[in-house]
């Protein structure tokens, strides 16, 4: 399939950062925003070396205390030295790798979640938007969701890596001055497992996709099967064997793959194995040798055996963390990834926005736009004038391009060729950020916040709460926030606050309205907001739109074609045009498209004789 | 809050038989590995005693013992590594079966149950509970460990009966040398060095409680910075974000949130850890006993040097056993009360009275449906959602439902699919009160499009079907019906296309075609009733139209109920029910209703009829 193909290919064009690379880009930001941070990581470096020596040394020199015929003062002070040396050591050892984890554990959430969260609420929406935008967020927000992955995982496992790396040299070089022959099967040992663990990996990375949709699916499942909004549907239709066979496909689905990637990682515990039993039965023949020759005596025999088990241990853990590493670099790479996405809008300085009138006029030239991953444009050489203080009703049926246009004139996107002007400025030349400012838009979707609902209407926490109240109040939601015991910092859902309150489609409707009348716009865009309202409520806050788009350029988008009869002027789209542009009257007495919906729409509710009447002139 | 040990043992017991269901061969394996890793230490401890005295008599024999180490050392780390990591396969996939068993408890428990807060509190405190504490498998894996520190301790004691062995003393040995060959005195050391673990016991304790009183701050601030992640990457949001300006608030607070979680981990970080150093540090003088007393019988020539690292090797490795032990009775404990969470929620019983009567099969849709002085109010609800409602559903007719926001319209449905029981009245089927029949096979009856019904990112087809088994004929010809049909058939795959991304890598829908779906999907059960609510109102003027022109068709010889808060629909129904203040207030045909001027119903349609 060409999309699979696209994908594979897209995978590779990808620059990946090499593991240290993404080592060092972590390191100048942690050295950047903690001071202390080389400091104490070289402070835990050097107890965490210094230890094995001291538990090394304890039964070396119980032993050479013993066989060399040491006096049992000389005994009890050693035995005793040694063991303060150590319980100093593992106590410095635990505070300072606490002290570390705090700190790995700070820079992610205080560092680098601010970073993403920053990024992800200022970047171009429509990259955010693209499906693989959607997914680089995800990726990115996988990265930062625990200790133990992407960030902080990476930047904990920097010291074992460290020390593991100097201990390895450190023992390694004690265990050659023995004999070279150890050190070979030592090395023999670390390739062998560099080499199946990098085996293990690229098995991973072939198959995590398609393991990983596994685990997706049954996640999403889970989720939605939990959902009590989902129980009826799942109830009415019988949906559970359905569902839960799905979900336990994908569980097992899941399992074999883990199995094979287990058994991959068995294997390198078997290789280990391996090559300890080398490892051992050369390091006893030769130091039996020795010690019968009399050149090691029976400390110096406890000695090396603890050193050469030692190094097996600083390699184990060493191989263990290169590995964590492999993965967490990906992650890591994930959220540069997502970091690093260059927006297209104007996010320098731009025109002089105090310089727009209210209301202002808005013209549409020649607008194209095209959806990422379409390939027809979703508006199509689109002109269109509004003079200032019109009302625009926005007419056309699903598909028309109608909200596109809306996230094209509220500044979410840019036109791929044509502008957009605002007093005869185009769009593209203000800041994007101040843009913004100018357009007060209800979209369709309802997004509200689980904040409180002075919060919600304001967008802010230090808000003017006299100004909110009258806000609530021309939305007609005054009274009933009134009535809640907590007014305005009533949270809204039990997201957040157990005490919260929810809210009904025709409330919900309303607070959007009063947060857009809390931003004060000169330019008023309302998408289908009255889809889910009863008659009543809708031709309530039909009047209530009405009043207050007076003084503002606003443009007004509904399947009810009714509400037509506030706007001024009607837009019918079709195809990403506007097809027909005139008054109601005018438009149908043209007879075009917008008359014949106009026609299916009232024919319902006029007279039954005038109806008729409709038809026989047909 | 303490539970007699009898429930600890029964909870246990229900919790293995349970994993044990899920995957019969976690708990097998895990017990083996446990088994083997607990001898592994053993292995060196004993033979490398062993060796250094063979070495210190000068025996030539001594690599015999090194390659019976090497061998069972091999034999031993092997096969127990290799264990470990199919148990943990195992484990996995048996906690995400564990899980799913969850997910199948909320759809099949009664819809009641699943709406109020208490159980779906319950449920996430399961969900989280079994989650921090590696669920099933953390138990199971508890569980298997405190069996291997049972082995170990009894290793252990075997290794160290060596130490109570009485040497012939000569005559005039020192009373020192006499002391220290007592058995007494070996018994008074081992003793001394089980001690300092017992004695750690209220520390780990406080400990623990330290740690608890974290991970409690710690839920509530995940679940925060969880949730703004969640609003903060999520694109629908983003639009409002950006133009109401709303960044800069949600910063702070997500800033605020992680300075607490920050503040929180390095003070209940630090003290935790200082009092892990301190058990540490206490647990630290076990292994200079026993250097001690050991050494001391070396030095006065009791036993060997060997031996000294042998022992020292198997006091050290006894007084571990017994101290991580006692932590995991403590942790199991805490798990099993977590995971009785868990048990509990799959063992919420069902409230629901349940008939066995069978629903007679008609062809002729001849199903009488009657609501007789129906009252309800949803729990903990005070005011009343439906009163004394009575009506009976015209049969094989059109009955069109409207009435404002919050009248009680959808609550009526729920209440004929039995998603609620009446708290007052009877609903009945044929006479029959429907509590009395099968619940399936009452439900088969109906079709119905709620208003916020839901498909799911599966293929096509088996959405139209709500199975994996469909008719590939029947799905298409609803599909027809529906209107969806030519969408369709330009899918890349037909019926076999995904819908949406989260699981298939499928198309993505407008609101309308999902809703038409939804309708396709009603029409696939073929019940003898069909009820749609606000089937049309993601709808445009066109696909409207095509609904209601089809809405006869699709229904016909049905009875059918249509809820719209667009009065045209009204039109094309036999009856309309006018619903305000959870009551029918008006009840007749439409032109009738709409000649009661000043009526609810008239005032309705003037509404909307007034701009046309």
């Amino acid at each position: 399939m060409v999309s699979e193909q696209e994908g594979v290919i897209s995978l590779e064009e990808k620059k990946r950062h090499s593991t240290a690379a993404n080592v060092l880009y972590l390191l100048r930001h942690v050295t950047k925003a903690d001071r202390t941070y080389l400091p104490a990581l070289a402070a835990t470096l050097a107890v965490k070396l210094a230890l094995p020596v001291v538990a090394t040394l304890l039964p070396t020199a119980a032993v050479s205390a013993l066989t060399q015929g040491g006096s049992m003062g000389q005994y009890l002070a050693a035995i005793t030295g040694l063991m303060a040396l150590y319980a100093l050591g593992t106590v410095l050892s635990g505070r300072l790798t606490r002290v570390m984890g705090l700190k790995n554990m700070r820079f992610r959430i205080r560092t680098f979640v601010p970073i993403q969260f920053r990024k992800a609420l200022t970047m171009d929406f429509c990259l955010l938007e693209s499906p693989e935008g959607q997914k680089k967020a995800a990726t990115a927000d996988a990265a930062l969701r625990s200790n133990d992955v992407g960030v902080e995982g990476m930047l904990r496992h920097l010291e074992p890596w460290l020390l593991n790396l100097i201990g390895m040299v450190l023992y390694g070089a004690a265990a050659v001055r023995l004999d070279r022959r150890i050190l070979l099967v030592l090395l023999a040992m670390t390739g062998a497992n560099y080499l199946i663990a990098l085996w293990a990996w690229r098995f991973n990375m072939r198959t995590k996709p398609k393991a990983d949709t596994f685990l997706q699916g049954h996640k999403y499942l889970r989720r939605e099967g939990e959902q009590p909004a989902n129980g009826k549907d799942i109830r009415l239709y019988r949906m559970e064997k359905w569902l839960m066979d799905a979900h336990n496909a994908c569980v097992m689905g899941r399992d074999k793959w883990r199995r094979q990637s287990f058994g991959r990682r068995a294997l390198r515990s078997v290789s280990d194995s391996l090559f300890l039993v080398a490892r051992d039965a050369l390091a006893y023949a030769m130091l039996v040798e020795s010690f019968l020759a009399g050149t090691v005596d029976a400390a110096g025999f406890t000695l090396t055996i603890g050193i050469i088990s030692t190094f097996t241990n600083w390699l184990n853990e060493f191989v263990a963390t290169s590995d964590d590493w492999r993965y967490e670099t990906l992650e890591v790479d994930d959220l540069r990834d997502f970091l690093e996405q260059k927006d297209v809008l104007n996010h320098g300085p731009g025109s002089d926005i105090s310089q727009v009138k209210c209301p202002p006029e808005v013209e549409l030239r020649d607008v194209t736009f095209t959806c990422p991953g379409q390939e027809r444009p979703v508006i199509d050489h689109l002109s269109l004038a509004i003079r200032p203080g019109e009302k625009i009703a926005l007419v056309g049926l699903n598909g028309a391009g109608k909200t596109t246009l809306v996230k094209l004139l509220s500044g979410l996107y840019k036109p791929d060729s044509g502008k957009i002007l605002v007093d005869g400025v185009p769009t593209t030349d203000f800041n994007a950020a101040e843009y913004l400012r100018l357009v007060g838009t209800l979209y369709q979707d309802v997004n509200i916040l689980p904040f409180t609902i002075g919060e919600n209407v304001s967008g802010r926490e230090d808000y003017d709460h006299a100004r909110v109240w009258s806000c609530l109040e021309q939305a007609g939601l005054k009274e009933a926030v009134e009535a809640l015991p907590e007014g305005l910092d009533t949270s809204i859902t039990q997201q957040l606050e157990r005490d919260g309150v929810n809210l009904s489609g025709g409330q919900q409707q309303r607070l959007l309205f009063a947060r857009a009348l809390y931003k004060n716009a000169p330019l008023l865009i309302l998408d289908e907001p009255t889809a889910a309202l009863d008659p009543l409520a809708e031709a309530d806050l039909y009047q209530k739109y009405a009043r207050t788009a007076g003084g503002k350029t606003s443009v007004f988008i509904s399947h009810r074609l009714s509400s037509t009869r506030f706007c001024d002027r009607v837009v019918y789209m079709e195809h990403g045009r506007a097809a027909e542009v005139g008054t109601h009257q005018e438009l149908l007495e043209q007879g075009g498209k917008y008359a014949e919906l106009f026609q299916l729409q009232s024919s319902y509710y006029r007279e039954e004789k005038e109806a008729q009447h409709e038809n026989a002139q047909k | 809050m303490k539970t007699p040990k009898s429930d600890f043992f029964r909870d246990c017991r229900r919790l293995i038989a349970l994993v044990q269901r899920k995957r019969p061969a976690v708990l097998p394996a895990a017990l083996l590995t446990a088994v083997l890793e607990s001898a592994f230490p053993f292995v060196n401890i004993i033979f490398g005693a062993l060796i250094l005295d063979r070495l210190l008599t000068g025996d030539e024999g001594v690599m015999v013992l090194v390659w019976w180490m090497i061998g069972l050392d091999f034999a031993l780390g092997c096969s127990s590594r290799v264990l470990r990591w199919l148990c943990r396969a195992e484990a996995l996939t048996a906690d995400e079966l564990a899980l799913g068993a969850m997910t199948e408890k909320c759809m099949t428990m009664d819809y009641q149950q699943l709406e109020t807060q208490e159980i779906m509190d319950k449920k996430v405190r399961a969900d989280e509970e079994s989650n921090s504490l590696g669920g099933l498998f953390g138990f199971v894996w508890a569980f298997s460990e405190l069996l291997g520190h049972g082995l170990t301790i009894l290793y252990a004691l075997v290794t160290v009966s060596c130490l109570f062995a009485v040497s012939t003393l000569p005559a005039d040995a020192d009373s020192r040398v006499r002391t220290l060959n007592s058995p007494w005195t070996a018994l008074a050391a081992v003793v001394l060095a089980l001690m300092v673990p017992l004695a750690c016991i209220p520390l780990t304790k406080w400990g623990n409680r330290v740690n608890l009183e974290w991970h409690n701050h710690n839920i509530d601030c995940n679940r925060r910075m969880i949730t703004f992640s969640r609003i903060i990457n999520s694109y629908q949001q983003g639009k409002d974000q950006r133009t109401y300006e709303i960044s800069e608030m949600l910063l702070g607070k997500c800033e605020r949130v992680a300075d607490t979680f920050c503040r929180h981990a390095k003070v209940f970080g630090l003290r935790t850890q200082a009092i892990q150093n301190l058990v540490a540090v206490v647990n630290l003088t076990t292994v200079l006993i026993a250097y001690l007393f050991v050494g001391l019988k070396a030095m006065a020539g009791l036993i060997t040097v060997g031996m000294v690292s042998m022992q020292v090797g198997a006091i050290t490795a006894l007084a571990g056993a017994v101290r991580e032990a006692v932590d995991l009775v403590g942790q199991l404990d805490l798990q099993r009360k977590y995971l009785k969470e868990y048990v509990d929620f799959l063992a919420i019983p069902s409230e629901k009275y349940n008939g066995t009567l069978p629903v007679e099969k008609r062809n002729d849709g001849d199903y009488d449906l009657e609501f007789r002085d129906v009252s309800f109010r949803y729990p903990n609800q005070e005011q009343w959602s439906l009163r004394h409602v009575t009506c009976t559903l015209p049969k094989g007719r059109k009955l069109a439902i409207v009435g404002p926001n919050g009248a009680g319209k959808t609550t009526f449905i729920k209440l004929l699919c039995r998603l609620y029981d009446p708290t007052e009245g009877e609903i009945l089927l044929n006479g029959i009160d429907i509590c009395k029949y099968d619940y399936g096979e009452y439900l088969s009856l109906l079709s119905v499009v709620f208003q916020d019904f839901k498909l799911f990112s599966m293929k096509l087809g088996e959405n139209v079907a709500a199975s994996v088994d469909y008719d590939p004929q029947r799905v298409w010809e609803c599909l027809e019906k529906a209107g969806m049909r030519e969408r369709v058939e330009q899918m890349p795959e037909g019926l076999e296309t995904g819908l949406y991304q989260q699981k298939e890598d499928g198309v993505e829908i407008s609101g309308g075609e999902a809703q038409k779906l939804a309708i396709a999907r009603a029409l696939y059960r073929d019940a003898p009733v069909v009820i749609l609510d606000e089937p049309t109102a993601a709808l445009d003027p066109v696909s409207e139209y095509e609904i209601y022109s089809r809405f006869g068709q699709m229904v016909e010889g049905k009875t059918s109920i249509y809820i719209s808060h667009r009065m045209s629909s009204c039109r094309f129904c036999d009856l309309v029910f006018v619903f305000d203040g959870g009551a029918i207030i008006q009840r007749g045909a439409h032109e009738e209703l709409l000649n009661r001027k000043g009526g609810l119903y008239a005032r309705l349609w003037q509404a909307q009829a007034q701009y046309y």
